[in-house]
């Protein structure tokens, strides 16, 4: 079976290209989230086997969702998904509980890697 | 990219789209911050948007591969974040390198998705901001480069016992937003087709629901027929009001553009101006926001180049040196109205009244009301400026903003009073995709007429029409009507009672003319539909629609017409010989 993906981004740009690839890769994109107040909403809703976590978003972070849906699920398997620069976030989101994390701009084969590692 | 696993040219319109979006916020959110620059205030909510747009901007550019633009991104994201951390202070030596930034990524992105040359002084730009916000050239190519060195990093600082930087981070926080989606519009185009269909149904089915109750008041089938007509005519009323609102989009969305142009205009004139804009949360249909901006844009352009005075000019005349243009929308009625007001010098009628004389619209012994010397502003080609400015002179005149508001069955009109200032005022539907109209037959044909542009239908006497060189005219409330007979006009034949003459009047900015008709056929809600590509365009005919009978029905270009009647000058002619 197919695994289950939501993606969180703010950029309607990303959030297109994140779906194309993993769509094309065999995964099954539940849902989408434009900010984290929406990820923990829709990840409570949806239960998805995998997140991807944009950092920088407004009404509430990226670091801010990954600690609230752990509160929910401390299971839940979640890929920061980060521009460089941000080192110190991606140290931060990993501490609290982020399983990994691909860098932007990434390539198809990247992104599909990681993901699958991560549900292995 | 050097490998494209994904189609690349899919993601570029979203791109173009997104982008265009995040400029107009970073603008938005720029302006802002001057202003507080130059009040020496602060706020955090204004200078984290701006981050976070710069900050997507950065993010979808390098993903694409336009590695200038996320280079020229990062960069001001960079400034935007130390201005976040209040590493740097607000000031407006800062806030001007964004806003020159700003145009510059303007630029790059044009000219990364094909349009426009590479802006120049990109390099020296990026040499005076590495200095300011203290980062470097090597740091700001790297990003689209190889991301493996920051994985190494991030792996080095996991690896250690406390992150001091970690905590460096703000949280942002703003009230939850309902979930949105994004619609091609022409999905909701198609939707509204279908729904003006079901209603002009629904109209049809009542009547035959109230012809049937006349008839077997008592019979249950009947009872139950009217009580679901009842239903049904209630639920696609209301479908059609949520999918008319589905389409509503606030009018803010054109507005944001225009601190930045206003202040812009102004400095390139020497002028002192002020922008307050009230209403933006102003909803009215997309189609139409999509169209007002220019006309807007010209008239708030005309606003700093012929209303607002020089300073020294105003403090002369007892005003504050800085001019103020106030630009508002509300909702009136069934319409929107979108006012520019300035309180400059107003009109100058006198000048304006020469330059029709210079331009043989009118002749010297011609004495003209106020408000028609103002109609002289509106003629193609027509401008009283001295010298042709490079800001609103460009070819664009008062004419092309009219038109432009017409089109979208638009009302313009302009008050001005001379040292006091001018006043634009446009009222627009709310909507374009359905229009009361006025059913009249003529020989077999239905033809329907915008409401909006007819004035009253009546019979005319016999007796009453004149020819005034060869066109027919009557003359109603001392103005002088000319007739145009449909059945001519679309050459339709049939016979028709040469004493029975019905004609609706119907005018168009002042100017009325009576359309010929063999009968009236009442009043409906109709649903416009363009002329399919098949059959082209066709003079005097803007739509078609369909009846609720089923029954096709032209809809009539009132303004052609009324075009066609005064173009040939017979009007005029009339007028002169004295009729």
């Amino acid at each position: 079976m197919s695994k289950r993906v939501l993606i969180v981004d703010d950029a309607v740009v990303m959030r297109m290209m994140i779906k194309g690839i993993l769509a094309k890769s065999g995964f099954d994109i539940v849902g989408e989230a434009q900010n984290g107040v929406e990820a923990v909403e829709k990840y409570v809703a949806l239960r998805p086997d995998l997140v991807t976590m944009d950092v920088v978003m407004p009404e509430m972070d990226g670091i801010t969702a990954v600690k609230q849906i752990l509160a929910h699920d401390p299971a839940a398997k979640i890929v920061m998904c980060t521009s460089m620069g941000q080192q110190a976030l991606v140290v931060e989101a990993i501490q609290a509980g982020a399983k990994s994390f691909i860098t932007k701009p990434f390539q198809a084969p990247k992104i599909v890697d990681t993901l699958t590692k991560v549900l292995a | 990219m050097p490998d494209e696993p994904f189609d690349r040219a899919e993601f570029v319109a979203y791109f173009r789209d997104e982008t265009e979006e995040l400029l107009h916020r970073i603008d938005a959110d720029s302006l802002r911050l001057e202003e507080l620059a130059a009040a020496g205030t602060y706020d955090a909510e204004i200078v984290n948007s701006l981050f976070r747009a710069l900050h997507t901007v950065k993010g979808n550019a390098a993903m694409l591969g336009f590695a200038e633009v996320a280079g020229l991104a990062h960069g001001l994201e960079s400034l935007g974040d130390a201005l976040r951390t209040k590493r740097l202070a607000l000031t407006e030596p800062h806030v001007d390198l964004l806003l020159r930034g700003r145009d510059l990524l303007t630029g790059l992105v044009a000219n990364a998705l094909g349009g426009g040359d590479a802006p120049r002084g990109l390099a020296e730009f990026l040499e005076g901001l590495d200095d300011v916000v203290g980062i470097t050239t090597a740091e700001r190519t790297q990003l689209a480069g190889d991301p493996e060195a920051f994985e190494a990093e991030v792996a080095r600082m996991l690896a250690q016992p406390s992150n001091p930087e970690a905590s460096a981070r703000s949280t942002l926080k703003a009230p939850a937003r309902h979930p949105t989606i994004r619609v091609d519009i022409d999905r909701l185009d198609a939707l509204m087709n279908l729904v003006g269909e079901l209603v002009v149904n629904r109209t049809r089915i009542s009547e035959i629901a109230a012809s049937l109750a006349r008839l077997k008041a008592d019979d249950a089938l009947v009872k139950a027929l009217s009580e679901s007509a009842a239903l049904l005519a209630r639920t696609s009323g209301e479908i059609q009001e949520s999918l008319m609102k589905a389409r509503m989009v606030p009018i803010g969305q054109v507005f944001e553009r225009f601190p930045r142009l206003v202040r812009d205009v102004a400095k390139a004139r020497h002028k002192e101006v002020r922008l307050d804009i009230g209403g933006a949360q102003t909803e009215l249909d997309k189609t139409i926001v999509d169209e007002i901006g220019e006309p807007l844009m010209h008239l708030l352009r005309n606003c700093i180049d012929h209303g607002i005075e020089m300073p020294e000019e105003r403090e002369a005349a007892g005003k504050p040196r800085a001019g103020r243009i106030s630009l508002n929308a509300y909702h009136g009625g069934n319409q929107i109205i979108i006012e520019i007001a300035d309180d400059g010098r107003g009109i100058d009628l006198e000048r304006v009244r020469a330059r029709g004389i210079t331009l043989g619209l009118i002749s010297p012994e011609e004495r003209l009301t106020e408000q028609e010397t103002i109609e002289l502003i509106f003629t193609p080609g027509f401008s009283t400026a001295e010298a042709v400015s490079d800001v609103s002179g460009r070819g664009v005149g008062m004419d092309v903003v009219k038109k432009n508001v017409t089109r979208l069955k638009g009302v313009f009109e302009v008050d001005t009073e001379g040292g006091r200032g001018t006043r634009f005022t446009i009222k627009l539907p709310l909507t374009l995709a359905i229009i009361g109209a006025l059913l009249v037959r003529v020989s077999k044909e239905l033809f329907a007429i915008p409401l909006d542009s007819v004035i009253e239908s009546q019979r005319v006497e016999i007796a009453d029409i004149r020819t005034v060189q060869g066109n027919e005219v009557v003359t109603l409330r001392e103005q002088i009507v000319p007739l145009l007979r449909i059945a001519e006009f679309f050459e339709l034949g049939g016979s028709r009672d040469p004493e029975k003459v019905m004609a609706v009047i119907v005018g168009v900015q002042g100017r009325q003319v009576g359309l010929v008709v063999d009968a009236f056929e009442g009043e409906q809600e109709i649903v416009i539909k363009p002329l399919s590509d098949v059959v082209g365009r066709i003079p005097g005919i803007s739509g078609a629609t369909i009846l609720g009978s089923g029954a096709i029905s032209l809809i009539i270009d009132v303004h052609t017409l009324v075009t066609d009647a005064y173009g040939t000058g017979r009007v005029a002619r009339a007028e002169y010989s004295g009729v």
